[in-house]
């Protein structure tokens, strides 16, 4: 068998992203180094190596991006060489695998101490080639509907994850050993399958034409929804703002449905049902915070992997002055918010109608009621409640000026970017805790010189020469900026200051001049969309 | 509608780099009401960006661009409402369907005219129900031509626009270019590598040449002027010393002279040197720019 | 009005078009006080610039072929004047005066050429 295929293109697939990967890896290894050197539990090191992995496994999506195609497939120039289907279908997929079980299979036994059985390890491999499999079928258009990609995706894991589980467990839970395995080496196969039927229909150029059946019956199916009847659009702003709406705005709020209607229906489950309610609404707040900064994020693509909101000439040359731009983008990203903010608070009060353990919500209500009155209580829930809206809406417009911005500057302006968010950062998060913080700080030196060297090296790296393509590191700086963008605006995190340590009026004064502070990139939206625009 | 004589287009001394490589070089260029400018040169010779510069794209760093008499980057909606342009590589949102499409783009602008756009669409054999994205090149084509007219724009703006299409789409871009200059005091900026379109259609011809603008003249005059004089010499012939010729192609003691200016000077110069004359012709567009750009003789000095 | 414009055959537009409409009157496919398409619609049809076929329609009209009238279009001329004459001699000296130059340069003798044009119009007055 001839192997010059082979290498060719896995040194094509490494080389795509090779600095990148690399720091990324050498990122993930300093954080869980200083986890374990903190002494921070095994829950802590486990959710970062989930993290990473997803990072690195959807870097591995071997696809074409290109600003001008938002629809991704198999690159098209590798589909005119004269390599036979499966190879092409099996390489990306191994290459990524092969990746990822050794960061996984290193970090297990180094960093968080846990010795494996060679059977272990190796389920561990076929789960992950597995779900590479899939996700590789999904990310070459084999199925054009987002949603279903990512419900499918989401099947795969939770079926790869149970599997694991079976063949892990030593009681021969769940699926059974065997059965697990069983699992496991069919969905390897089956979506090798489907891998490779992406790849022959790309060759064959009707890769996502609208064709077949099944995806003439998923269009329908879903046009039953969303068929819109456009509304009258009276002048360019008002047809800009509909098309960012039906482009982007649309995600947020249908994020907050799905999330809320699965917290929902967990209440099925008795046992959830009296858990306290005040932690099930810590989560949907939680979600909510996290899920916000995506919609009002104007990320100029559907494909979140693409880091620089480029405009097209398209865009550019249409008759709208870059402050009425910049307005129907805002407008919206507000109309998205407040349509998540609805579905937040339905969903809240249903939780809380339907819990039968109310008692932590009862008992933070009657300590605010002791402190300030009904009325005045009954106000400070209402404030908060503007607050988190605006402060969340004001994250999500940070981004979408971050990622305008970071389109035109060059390596000088995103080093002044960045140093300014991470004094941003240390600002909030440490200042109001005064000298506690101190103290916590000397406590945990070590680990947080480590922590403070990966974000160094993060930055760094965002001036490296391959920052404009896809990269694990643009999308890590995309959660990255996020957290840091809520985190600062987060009254939340203020207020529970504020009922703890009794400072009311500096921490709210704090807090209003940080939203204040968040709202300049807003401001300056007209002109960096400007910049973007007229370069 | 505005009828004044000052021109659409007001370019002066317009530089632009990116990084090293130098993509205009001091280009001076006033468009008319009521032309057809032909825009012709090698890819990367500078056509787009003098494009993009007019749209408001790029801003201008050296020298001054002036679209109706305003700074397109700094009036963008003003200027551009009184524009159609047709890009080379349409990024039309794929999702929407045309009557979608149509319907969005008729809230940009405040002289859209929906009959006419109907009767466009009509004439162009597109599927209003269908969407963007299940459309063919040459559909797409169509599409962003009609809806580059149907607000019967001042200055219409064509970058590349056959490029990769049918016979009939090609067409259908040429009578835009036709209907639009003939109503008064409309012009049309078509940039393309199809000289026998541009031959055609165009009253003027702009050549670029590595971001210079090396030849801006009426187009009869571009068509008298650029001659081709067979001669027998035997040994060397030193043509560069005639007037006006700028490129020479030897084969067995025949020599064909490529000359700019008047066919009697270079007949006389080439006497001259003792060659004799065995033919002589003018060239047509496609023929010139070829000569042209395997000429070695840089412009300045075959001018 | 059924005229058409060859790409490549190195005759400028203008001239084709000022050819081909002499042609159809000559041929009695355009009638004396006809109107010939206006100039936008005739350069929509041909997809060809206004100003080249309102070039035509100058020489033509300078020729005597045609007529303008201001405001109604323009309109095929009666008969031919004393210029028109001596415009079409002239344009016939030209093309003598190459086609000589053409024989010349073939080796073709001016008498072959004179026997030549008589054998062809012979043929002509014959098929007709």
């Amino acid at each position: 068998m001839n192997m010059a295929p082979f290498t060719a293109l896995s040194w094509e697939i490494f080389g795509r992203n090779r600095s990148a990967l690399l720091v990324s890896a050498a990122v993930a290894a300093a954080l869980g180094i200083g986890i374990n050197i903190a002494g921070w539990p095994g829950k802590a090191s486990f959710l970062i190596l989930a993290s990473f992995s997803l990072l690195f496994s959807s870097t591995f999506g071997y696809v074409d991006l290109s600003p001008r195609n938002p629809r991704a497939g198999f690159p098209r120039h590798i589909l005119v060489l004269p390599v036979s289907t499966w190879t092409l279908a099996l390489v990306p997929i191994l290459a990524g695998a092969a990746f990822l079980t050794a960061f996984v299979l290193l970090w297990l036994r180094f960093l968080m101490g846990i010795q494996l059985r060679l059977v272990e390890q190796s389920a561990i491999a076929v789960a992950i080639i597995a779900f590479s499999c899939w996700q590789q079928a999904m990310s070459w258009e084999l199925i054009r509907l987002r949603l279903a990609k990512l419900a499918v995706l989401a099947v795969v894991s939770g079926l790869a994850c149970l599997s694991l589980a079976s063949v892990m467990s030593e009681d021969n839970l769940l699926l059974g050993r065997i059965g697990g395995v069983a699992t496991l080496l069919a969905m390897m196969a089956s979506g090798y399958f489907f891998a490779w039927i992406a790849v022959i229909r790309s060759r064959r150029g009707d890769a996502g034409e609208p064709g077949s059946p099944t995806k003439r019956l998923l269009t329908s199916w879903a046009s039953n929804f969303g068929s819109p009847r456009m509304p009258e659009l009276a002048s360019g702003t008002a047809a800009q703002t509909w098309y960012e709406w039906r482009v982007f705005g649309r995600l947020a709020p249908v994020c907050m449905l799905f999330f809320c209607t699965l917290f929902l229906l967990m209440h099925v489950f008795h046992g959830v049902r009296s858990t306290p309610s005040a932690i099930e609404i810590g989560l949907v707040l939680f979600t909510f915070v996290m899920v916000s900064p995506l919609g009002g994020s104007s990320y100029a693509w559907k494909n979140p992997q693409v880091p620089r909101a480029m405009m097209t000439p398209f865009f550019a040359a249409l008759p709208l002055d870059d402050v009425e731009l910049a307005f129907a983008k805002l407008r919206m990203a507000a109309r998205s918010h407040l349509l998540g903010v609805a579905i937040v608070l339905t969903t809240i009060v249903v939780i809380v109608l339907i819990s039968d353990n109310n008692r932590q919500i009862e008992s933070l209500w009657s300590n605010l009621r002791a402190q300030q009155g009904t009325p005045g209580a009954s106000i400070a829930v209402l404030l908060l409640a503007l607050f988190t809206t605006v402060a969340t809406w004001t994250a999500g417009a940070f981004l979408m000026a971050r990622s305008f911005y970071l389109a035109v500057a060059d390596w000088k302006g995103r080093w002044k970017y960045f140093v300014g968010l991470f004094a941003l950062l240390a600002a909030v998060g440490w200042l109001p805790l005064g000298r506690e913080g101190m103290e916590l700080l000397a406590a945990h030196a070590l680990p947080i010189a480590l922590a403070l060297l990966a974000v160094a090296l993060f930055f760094a790296s965002l001036s490296l020469r391959d920052y404009g393509r896809t990269s694990p590191l643009a999308a890590l700086h995309g959660v990255l900026a996020g957290f840091i963008a809520v985190t600062v605006v987060s009254p939340v995190l203020i207020w529970q200051l504020n009922l703890s340590a009794q400072h009311h009026w500096a921490l709210t004064c704090f807090a209003i001049a940080t939203v204040l502070c968040a709202m300049i990139p807003i401001l300056r939206m007209p002109a960096l969309i400007g910049m973007n625009r007229h370069r | 509608m505005n009828s004044d004589t000052t021109n659409i287009v007001d370019i002066r001394n317009l530089s632009r780099h990116f990084g090293n490589k130098a993509a205009l070089r001091d280009v001076t260029l006033q468009i008319p009401r009521g032309k057809v400018f032909g825009v012709v040169g090698e890819n990367g010779a500078g056509k787009t960006t003098l494009i993009k510069h007019i749209l408001g794209l790029l801003k201008a760093k050296q020298g001054s661009v002036s679209v109706f008499g305003m700074d397109p980057a700094q009036q963008p909606r003003r200027v551009l409402s009184r524009i159609g342009y047709l890009s080379e590589q349409p990024d039309y949102p794929e999702w929407m369907t045309v009557t979608q499409f149509t319907t969005y783009m008729a809230a940009f602008y405040e002289t859209w005219d929906r009959r006419y756009a109907a009767e466009l669409l009509d004439m162009m054999n597109v599927d209003p129900a269908k969407k963007i994205g299940e459309l063919s090149k040459g559909q797409q084509a169509r599409v962003g031509l009609c809806v580059a007219q149907a607000h019967r724009p001042e200055l219409l703006l064509l970058d590349e626009p056959s490029s990769g299409l049918d016979p009939v789409a090609r067409n259908e871009i040429l009578s835009a270019v036709i209907r639009t200059v003939s109503n008064e005091g409309r012009s049309v900026l078509l940039s393309s590598h199809l000289l026998d379109e541009v031959e055609r259609v165009s009253d003027h011809l702009v050549f670029f040449g590595a971001g210079n603008l090396l030849l801006s003249e009426p187009m009869e005059a571009v068509l008298s002027k650029h001659h081709q004089i067979s001669v027998r010499h035997a040994g060397q012939l030193a043509w560069q010393k005639v007037p006006g010729a700028f490129n020479a192609i030897h084969a067995n003691g025949e020599w064909q002279v490529f000359g700019y200016g008047e066919m009697d000077a270079s007949i006389h110069g080439l006497r001259g040197l003792g060659a004799e004359i065995l033919e002589q012709r003018l060239l047509s567009l496609n023929e010139a720019f070829i000569a042209r750009s395997q000429s070695r003789l840089p412009f300045s000095e075959a001018a | 009005m059924n005229l058409h414009l060859a790409q490549h055959s190195g005759v400028p537009p203008y001239l084709q078009i000022v050819t081909q409409i002499k042609q159809l009157i000559a041929a009695g496919r355009l009638d004396v006080d006809q109107e010939l398409l206006p100039i936008r619609a005739l350069a929509e049809k041909l997809l060809v610039n206004p100003n080249t076929v309102a070039r035509a329609y100058r020489e033509l009209e300078a020729a005597g072929w045609i007529y303008t009238r201001r405001g109604a279009g323009s309109f095929v001329a009666a008969g031919t004047t004393p210029l028109s004459t001596e415009k079409s001699r002239s344009q016939i000296r030209e093309r003598v005066t190459s086609l000589l130059a053409e024989a010349e340069h073939m080796n073709v003798s001016t008498k072959d050429l004179i026997n030549l044009i008589r054998e062809i119009d012979t043929e002509r007055t014959e098929g007709k």
